[in-house]
């Protein structure tokens, strides 16, 4: 067995003396698709941050393919890892042009874009069907939409490793499922963070599951999705059955003191 | 997308048909044909009256050169802190800038009581570059909340120089702050040929200089995480951009006064006519400031018979009506 693409050791993040996210260790695998789970202000978001060099992180090492993230310089880094943030609110460019951003880490100071980079565009935008919208304005999309354009961005950018924060944030189910559906089909290396449980347990291979910053278990959904310690971390009655399709559990909430 | 490649040559001709008016106007008006001859003489003899001549190539020439340069540069700095401080009312002049040359201005007409036509300009640059440098290293390199800092750093700047310029013009003789008031308004009527060299070299290599980072400038527009995660170094970026700003306003400063408004207006405008994503095409954006300001030297120096009005006046009354015309338009498209 090869070694794993990404290894996150003991990883602490403090701000003003409070320990936002404490002793943080995973490996992720290539071809893995990972979930972050766990309830708000649980350090999902901040733990994708150090992912991406946004924050460094007090303690602890991030090594992507042996290789220490923080000692890359940034466009090494953003070769290497591409990232579909949450939709900004406002980005007034072109669905091309924003795409197009994804060339920014490969590209010198003076260097022209190329018919390959255009044509590579192109492609990305192919393959989240966004071709009609090309000449659009970002802004006037719908969330699904510009979800997709991220995503393209992403493709251009040509990373190791994908992330997304909260990718499905505001999107009906139905964009729910086309996202994730197509995120996975690009066969690419993934980590996101995600609200629901069951949507994660459809599409991720492994979970992680954080509290106060901290691990509190990490596996396939099989393993971490327990009714005992999903309600524990959550504050929530559930029960859980299996889902006939994908054989995973499917979480039952109950919304009332039952009788 | 077809018609946007029209619009760099479309300026281009706008650009030498209005140099041409701007030629012909002034105190005393000349025909096309005269100027034609007039801008030929260095190449062919000419039959030429030798004062129109010198009207043409020694005044009105370097005069306009001067306003196209200062109007481009002052649009492309206001452009570029636009875009990366994602504040729609960054204009150089807000980092300070304005208020440190006139400092370094009131400096040496007070206190060393000289007016040089060298030493005047050294000194506008040197107090513009002085608050920029202060305006930096109190932003920090950090880039979390790095905009707030800067922008917070530039007004406090502003008014420390504005209090230092204005106790030492209290103190001296009403000539001295007579003629302060008329370098602060702004002026191309200094503009002679050998004082044209530092502007041109300083906003022309700025501008290709704006050109290579244009990807970070947009990405940083984008956001501050969403740009790190494309490889940009965004604080280093962003704080390379303001001091290269600051470097064409200070020369500008220096060799035509204080110009208010133009980098906020023009950013503007493009943003108004040719929609946001023309806002860093630089090559548009510094034709469409020295045309601007063309126009408004040509007023400055037709609007009233045998005088000049200080083009601060002019452009504050055009930018603050233009404003205002925004506004109201956004109000009237969000109810």
């Amino acid at each position: 067995m090869s070694e794993p693409l990404l290894q996150v050791s003991n990883l602490c993040w403090a701000v003003a003396n409070k320990n936002i996210l404490n002793d943080i260790t995973f490996n992720v695998k290539q071809g893995e698709f990972i979930g972050i789970i766990g309830p708000n202000g649980s350090g999902k978001t901040s733990l994708l941050r150090t992912l991406y060099r946004y924050t460094k992180p007090s303690s602890g090492c991030i090594t992507l393919a042996e290789k220490d993230i923080w000692q890359l310089n940034a466009a090494k880094a953003a070769k290497a890892i591409a990232v579909v943030p949450q939709a900004p609110s406002s980005l007034p460019y072109s669905v091309f042009d924003v795409v197009k951003m994804g060339l920014t880490p490969h590209k010198g100071l003076f260097e022209p874009e190329t018919a390959d980079d255009l044509e590579l565009v192109s492609q990305a935008l192919t393959q989240v069907d966004l071709v009609h919208l090309a000449t659009s304005c970002f802004d006037d999309l719908s969330g699904g939409e510009q979800q997709r354009t991220l995503i393209a961005r992403a493709i251009v950018q040509r990373g190791q490793l994908l992330i997304m924060d909260e990718p499905t944030n505001h999107l009906d189910i139905h964009y729910q499922i086309d996202l994730l559906n197509r995120v996975k089909n690009l066969g690419e290396t993934v980590i996101a963070s995600l609200h629901d449980l069951n949507i994660a347990s459809a599409f991720c291979d492994r979970l992680i599951l954080l509290n106060k910053g901290h691990i509190i278990a990490q596996g396939t959904p099989d393993e971490v999705l327990l009714p005992a310690l999903i309600s524990q971390v959550y504050n929530v009655k559930v029960t859980t059955t299996t889902h006939p399709d994908h054989q995973h559990p499917h979480l039952l909430f109950h919304y009332w003191e039952q009788q | 997308m077809k018609s946007q490649l029209f619009i760099i040559p479309g300026l281009m001709l706008t650009l030498l048909v209005s140099a041409l008016i701007a030629l012909s106007h002034g105190a005393i008006s000349i025909s096309l044909n005269d100027v034609f001859s007039a801008l030929l003489s260095p190449f062919f003899e000419q039959q030429l009256n030798p004062i129109y001549q010198q009207i043409v190539l020694e005044l009105r020439l370097p005069r306009i050169i001067l306003a196209f340069l200062a109007g481009a540069g002052l649009a492309v700095s206001g452009a570029i802190l636009q875009l990366v401080t994602r504040n729609p009312l960054a204009d150089p002049y807000l980092f300070g800038i304005s208020a440190g040359a006139s400092f370094g201005a009131v400096m040496m007409l007070t206190i060393l009581n000289h007016i040089s036509m060298i030493l005047l300009p050294a000194a506008a640059f040197v107090g513009g570059l002085l608050s920029v440098f202060m305006v930096v290293s109190i932003a920090g390199r950090s880039a979390y909340n790095q905009v707030e800092r800067m922008l917070l750093a530039g007004v406090a700047t502003s008014f420390m120089f504005s209090a230092a310029s204005s106790a030492m013009l209290y103190n001296s003789d009403p000539q001295a702050a007579a003629s302060i008031l008329f370098w602060t308004l702004g002026s191309f009527a200094q503009a002679q040929w050998d004082t044209l060299l530092a502007p041109a070299i300083i906003i022309c290599s700025s501008i290709v200089v704006f050109f290579a980072f244009s990807r970070h400038v947009v990405a940083i527009s984008s956001g501050d995480e969403s740009a790190t995660t494309l490889g940009v170094n965004v604080s280093r970026v962003r704080l390379s951009m303001l001091i290269i700003s600051s470097l064409i306003c200070s020369v500008i400063v220096a060799s035509a006064g204080g110009i208010a408004f133009v980098g906020l207006l023009i950013p503007h405008a493009i943003r108004l006519i040719f929609g946001q994503h023309q806002l860093n095409n630089y090559f548009l954006v510094a034709l469409t400031g020295g045309l601007f300001m063309i126009y408004i030297d040509l007023l400055a120096r037709t609007l009233i018979e045998n005088q000049e009005i200080p083009l601060g006046i002019i452009t504050s009354a055009i930018g603050s009506v233009f404003f205002l015309f925004i506004l109201k338009q956004r109000t009237q498209r969000n109810h």
